[in-house]
């Protein structure tokens, strides 16, 4: 208790000192705190606008193989019957909509251009809920789901060279093994934000794709939950009890397995953040080793007396571990206050603009929402951290005789 | 009964490649409840000698025998207890802890022995009490003058119950006065509580406090008088 008292005043001491440490410990924290709130906010912006892209919750088909050729050749996953599995899967309570959808590949000609798009088509009534995310940013989306009408991604009617009321001709493989091709028109122009799909994609109405392909059934169903955190509870109810007693054969993906530019993000910017965090270890390690080593040259005669007066040399190690520890733990503190408070004024003042990221086509205004548990985890960090700092310092002032100690100027 | 015994103790410092002698074979017997002064010029081997006596030092060669125990056998946890019970340390520049109040830095060698909190404040009370220092129990060493550090640790030294005091040049840090004050103090207190006081100085008008005074000259022992009270020395 007593070693606890002069530690802590020992912190205070010094003041000029123990403020210049506290303030690179907390100008480390504070920045992993608000790279982090970053990173998340924008990570959750690329997980909801990949999900609502198209990519949905989950997807469901009839092998795994489909993720992998199923655009290629749609016709051998077809679900038979995949109106009563929909309603199957629509009765569980987080699931907010189940989207059939047909994506095949087909070549757009118009006049003398022609291009190679993947169409995806899916009923034009709930298109939104699926695709909130794909704003039309020229004409209007497909409104009845027989009409002979296609919307295409920005970047695949630039390819074209075509307009809104523009008529394409779409060319296609059917079912059979037959070419098939008709007129549509042009009714709308969409972009995602994300650059691969924009310059990949076309959307068609569900009715008007399948008598092109000359098909009754579709080979995947989009799944929409409440809520994206439902993923494993509704994937686990779908895996071990909806799916053993259908006499369907069904296969289901999660989205992060299907989220491939996700996936990448992700790992580049966790990796960044590591870095950073990095970075700041070693500063506060530096920092905190700095000012313990002045701290116990400085009181070399103070520990030779302590020492004289019976004082083990485990107190002593303590008495120096407890000091760094303390300014550590009061810089993690303040650090996650002034970081999380940073954040908050740039939240209130709109955030702040972010150019295009590498893939992307559109910016955005980015919030910092770094997550709670980073609170304590950052707490921890420098916690851990002062004392890893502490421990030769503390080592050190266990090593004078006390005799050496006591001349000790 | 004797308190203090030396056997031929003998002590080498190493500094750089040359070997320093600091003391030579000296031999020692102070009697329990004496004040002891241990005169001679700097570099004499006074503080080496009052280290070695007090638990913080090794000879290199010669046995130190201090309340019957043989310091040779203890190992470094058992010193530190040793000293904490048995010894009590008054340093020249005080060595108080800065960051302590008086009354704190007298509590602290109690906060390492097992106590009550009620026996430590009684200690504590009594023996500032004993000092005169008890108005200043709230001050931190850096608002006390010399003399008032002295004497909050000569209470801390004393607030054990040591059986011996070690001081090394008490008074060389204070004016002729002030120091005067603190050795009739410490003559006091050995008188009150029949403490052993070993104390070293380099100046004569101090040795008159002691009951017996050491001098010592480059490691040895050169006389043992039995201070005449009635000798101007």
């Amino acid at each position: 208790m007593i070693i606890f008292k002069i530690s802590l005043r020992s912190v205070l001491r010094n003041k000029r000192r123990t403020l210049i440490t506290l303030l690179s410990i907390i100008i480390g924290i504070v920045s992993i705190t608000v790279y982090s709130g970053f990173i998340t906010y924008s990570m959750w912006g690329l997980r909801e606008s990949t999900i609502r892209n198209g990519l949905g919750h989950l997807q469901i088909s009839t092998d795994e193989k489909f993720f992998l050729l199923g655009s290629f050749d749609p016709y051998s996953f077809l679900i038979k019957d995949y109106k009563s599995v929909m309603r199957k899967i629509m009765s569980i309570p987080e699931v907010k909509t189940v989207v059939p959808e047909i994506t095949f590949s087909a070549t757009l000609a118009c006049r003398e251009r022609s291009a190679i798009a993947m169409v995806k088509a899916f009923p034009s009534n709930i298109s939104s809920d699926v695709l909130s995310f794909r704003n039309i940013i020229e004409g209007r989306d497909i409104i009845e789901d027989t009409a002979r009408e296609i919307v295409l991604s920005r970047g695949v009617a630039e390819k074209l060279g075509v307009k809104v009321g523009d008529i394409l001709t779409i060319m296609g493989v059917t079912k059979g093994g037959g070419l098939n091709a008709m007129d549509v028109e042009v009714v709308g122009i969409s972009s995602s934000g994300l650059r691969e799909i924009d310059n990949m994609y076309a959307y068609m109405g569900l009715k008007a794709a399948k008598d092109f392909l000359f098909v009754q059934d579709v080979p995947l169903l989009v799944v929409l939950l409440e809520k994206t955190e439902y993923t494993d509870k509704v994937y686990n109810y779908l895996v071990n009890e909806m799916i053993p007693v259908s006499k369907e054969k069904l296969f289901v993906k999660k989205w992060n397995e299907l989220a491939d530019y996700y996936n990448q993000a992700k790992g580049f910017y966790d990796t960044l953040l590591s870095v950073i965090r990095l970075i700041v270890i070693l500063i506060v390690i530096f920092a905190i080793l700095n000012t313990m080593v002045m701290s116990v040259f400085e009181r070399v005669r103070e520990i030779g007396t302590m020492r004289a007066m019976g004082t083990k040399k485990s107190k002593i190690l303590l008495m120096f571990m407890l000091e760094g520890t303390i300014i550590g733990l009061i810089g993690g503190v303040i650090g996650v206050l002034i970081g999380f408070g940073l954040c908050y004024v740039i939240n209130m003042s709109g955030g702040i603009y972010i150019p295009p990221p590498p893939g992307m086509n559109e910016g955005y205004r980015a919030l910092f929402s770094p997550p709670l548990r980073s609170i304590w985890e950052n707490i921890i960090l420098a916690f851990v951290v002062s004392i890893i700092g502490s421990i030769y310092p503390a080592l050190r002032s266990t090593k004078f005789s006390i005799a050496e100690a006591l001349r000790y100027i | 009964m004797e308190i203090v015994k030396t056997e031929n103790v003998r002590k080498v410092y190493r500094l750089g490649k040359t070997y320093i002698e600091a003391l030579k074979r000296v031999n020692l017997r102070i009697e329990e409840g004496k004040m002891i002064c241990i005169m001679g010029p700097s570099g004499s081997g006074k503080s080496t000698l009052l280290h070695i006596i007090g638990a913080i030092d090794y000879p290199t060669e010669g046995k130190v025998f201090v309340y019957n125990t043989d310091l040779s056998n203890l190992d470094d946890s058992q010193l530190a207890e040793f000293r904490n019970k048995v010894i009590g340390f008054i340093f020249q520049a005080f060595n108080l802890i800065p960051v302590l109040t008086a009354y704190e830095n007298v509590e602290y060698p109690l906060l390492l022995q097992r106590m009550t909190r009620r026996e430590r404040k009684r200690r504590v009370e009594e023996i500032l009490e004993s000092t005169g220092i008890k108005h200043l129990a709230n001050q931190r060493p850096n608002e006390l003058s010399g003399g008032e550090r002295q004497r909050v640790a000569i209470a801390r030294a004393l607030v054990t119950n040591p059986k011996i005091v070690i001081a090394d040049e008490p008074t060389a840090n204070l004016d002729h006065k002030t120091g005067s004050m603190i050795l009739e103090l410490m003559k006091d207190l050995n008188t009150r509580y029949k403490t052993t006081f070993i104390f070293s100085t380099h100046d004569p008008l101090v040795s008159k406090y002691a009951d017996e005074v050491i001098q010592l000259m480059d490691g040895e022992i050169v006389n043992n008088i039995q201070e005449d009270k009635n000798d101007n020395f």
